[in-house]
Parts: C-alpha cells; structure tokens; sequence
C-alpha cells in the first residue's frame, strides 16, 4: 500500500480546514476509509498498484474536498473555545498574582484601621486623643509621584510597661500616587522626616538610634497607589500648630505640611 | 449507468440519513452500503461524503463517535439524532411529491411509455 500517496491525499484534503485541531481527526477518518477501500481491493484480487488507482479515483479531488471542508467546518467555535481556554490561563495567572497582593492589601487596611482607630486589645487603655476625620489635604508632587495625606491621629497607649516615649504616636496615612505601576513600589519613605513648629525633629528610624524617629511601612493598594502608614515615635508635639514630612535628596525636595490645629479630640 | 450530477446531489443528504435509519455506521460502510442498495447504480465519492456528513454533523442531524469497528479498528461512527429523523421525512416527502409530479409529466408525453 503506498501510504505516502494516501498521505498526500489526505494531508491536501484537510489543508484547507482553518482551525487546525480539527484537521488530525478529519486526516484519520479519511485515511482509515482510503486504507479499508484498499483491504477490500486487495482482498479481492486486485493488484496493490490497481487497488491504489482505485482508491485514488473514487476518492476524488482532494482540492476539492478540501474547499468543502473548509465550507463547512467554520471555525468560529473553535477559535471561541481556544479564546476562552487562554481567558481562563490568564484569568488565573492574574489570581495567583494578584490575590496575594490582595491579601497583603487588607492586612494592610486592617492594620492601619487598627492603629487609627482600634483601642489596646491587652490594657484597653489606649485610645486616639485626636483624630483627623476629614482627610487632611496636606499634598505635594515630586519625580513624577504625588503624595496625599489623607488620616492622621496621636494615639496615646497607657500600657505601663511601655516606656513613656513609646507611648505617644503620630500616625499618618499618605497615599502614593505611581504613574508607573509596574515599577517597584514607592519606598523612599525610608528616607523622610518630620519636623513641627517647635522645633522637634523625627528623622528616619535608619538614620539614628534615637528615642524620637520616623518609621513606615507600604504597600500597593491600587494599581496606581501606594499606601504608606507612617507613625511617629515619641511624638512631643501636642502644642505645635504644624507638623511637616520632608524629604531632601539627590536634589529632590517634598513638603507635607499638616495643620495641626483644630483637630478633634475623641476617644476615652 | 452514469448520472448528471445535478440530478443526485440534492438527494444525497436524504440517502445517507436513509442509509443510517437501520443503525449506526461508518463512512466507508455508508459507501459499500450505498452501492448495495442501489444495486451498484449511486457510486458516492467521499470527496462528497465527508464533507457531507461533517454538515449534518454541524447542522444536529447526525451526531459522531469513535469506536472499534469489526475489522478491528478505531473508526468514526455516525448515527442519526431526532432532528436527522424529522429532516429526512420531511426530504423523503419532498423527494415523493418532485418524483409524482416529473413522473405525471413525462406519463403525459406521447410514446414515452
């Protein structure tokens, strides 16, 4: 039998499908019918030259079959499924990347909620002594990023095993606008200060080992949002009427200026 | 005998849901039983075939699957679905009414008995 002509045959008749994974059970059902054809031919007394021309004859014009085929055999289904199969790849690509962050987000709010507003689970002797509800304004732009202060509360934590500067904290929310999200996450936090209308400084937790620092943590909550929960150690400036979160390096300069007057007293 | 073209490839849709009305078959089987039946006078191509049976496929009048046939081998078998059975009454009535009417013209024509 020569395979390699039923081949031919076959491979012309099913070109013309355009969705291909249909071809290989098209290519097999005709092959099978070409090869029962010869058997039969064979079988009875046909030579295996003569047995081919048969085949060959009755089969047809396989450019023909193939333009038939190609009629009948749309492939909108098929390009449907396939779509619907990689939506499905990346839809959970996108889960495993994105539902950590996720996670990571909402510990993230929950533990900034908790600082903001939560009382000490262990002394209930915590409590906000002020609070900015009303989304302070306090905004400046730099390298493209924008920074927004949006919550800011002194919390004061009569735990007495603390140490009484441990004791006060400045909290501030400050949301990172990125226009380049798929870059790295703002970080340069670790670089900030904070000084106020007294005279107080908090440089950054890394720089010094002072009681009085500014330290952070932040995390992406948004696809162009960084969020940054920024808490101010020994905070000693209840009588300031400002506070000011700077930054000044590599010749970059960022001013957030909270007015500290006017906030509210709450808690118990 | 051979036939104009035009003649039976109307009807071809109508005889394979008839060759499958008795059972489930494959192409090549279709072929063989085709010839039988018509006492070797419909002789279907399967550059016709196929492309046939893969459009009653699409359309639901025939539905497919794969099974060893008693050669032994893994062949595609095609059987009839209840829309198939509908089509093909309605073709058999169709094809019954077009012979009646060319039969009752060509009758009216002197000595052609």
């Amino acid at each position: 039998m020569s395979i390699l002509r039923f081949d031919r045959w076959c491979s012309l008749a099913v070109s013309g499908i355009r969705f291909k994974p249909d071809r290989k059970e098209i290519y097999e059902e005709l092959y099978a019918h070409m090869e029962d054809q010869y058997e039969e031919l064979t079988a009875a007394g046909f030579s295996e030259k003569e047995a081919e021309d048969e085949v060959a004859a009755a089969m047809g014009d396989p450019k023909e079959t193939a333009r038939q085929l190609d009629l009948i055999l749309r492939p909108f289904w098929g390009f449907a499924l396939r779509a619907a199969r990689w939506c499905l790849v990346i839809a959970a690509v996108l889960a495993l990347i994105f539902l950590p962050r996720y996670i990571r987000m909402q510990n993230f709010h929950t533990a900034a909620n908790g600082n903001f507003y939560g009382g000490d689970l262990e002394t209930e002797q915590s409590y906000n002594r002020r609070v900015w509800y009303d989304e302070p304004k306090a905004q400046d732009r730099s390298d493209g990023y924008t920074f927004t202060v949006t919550r800011a509360a002194e919390r004061y934590y009569g735990h007495e095993l603390l140490r009484e500067d441990f004791r006060r904290v400045l909290y501030l929310e400050i949301k990172v606008f990125n226009p380049w999200p798929w870059t790295k996450k703002c970080t340069a936090i670790r670089e900030f200060c904070a000084v106020d209308s007294l005279g107080n400084v908090y440089p950054p937790a890394n720089d010094t080992n002072r009681l009085s620092y500014l330290t952070a943590m932040c995390t992406r909550t948004g696809l162009f949002t960084d969020t940054w929960l920024v808490m101010i150690r020994d905070y000693r400036s209840q009588e300031a009427n400002w506070i000011e979160v700077r930054y000044d390096k590599a010749g970059r300069h960022l001013r957030l200026t909270l007015d500290l007057r006017g906030r509210k007293e709450t808690g118990t | 005998m051979e036939f104009d073209k035009s003649l039976i490839s109307g009807s071809n849709a109508m005889l394979v849901l008839s060759l499958l009305k008795d059972g489930d078959k494959y192409g090549y089987e279709m072929v063989q039983e085709l010839k039988r039946r018509s006492n070797n006078v419909f002789q279907l191509k399967e550059g016709t075939l196929y492309p046939l049976l893969h459009a009653l496929e699409n359309a639901g009048e025939v539905a497919s699957y794969s099974h060893t046939a008693p050669t032994g081998r893994e062949r595609r078998y095609y059987r009839l679905t209840e829309k198939g059975e509908q089509r093909f009454r309605e073709k058999v009535r169709e094809w019954r009414s077009f012979s009646e009417g060319v039969n009752t013209v060509l009758n009216a024509v002197p000595g052609l008995a």
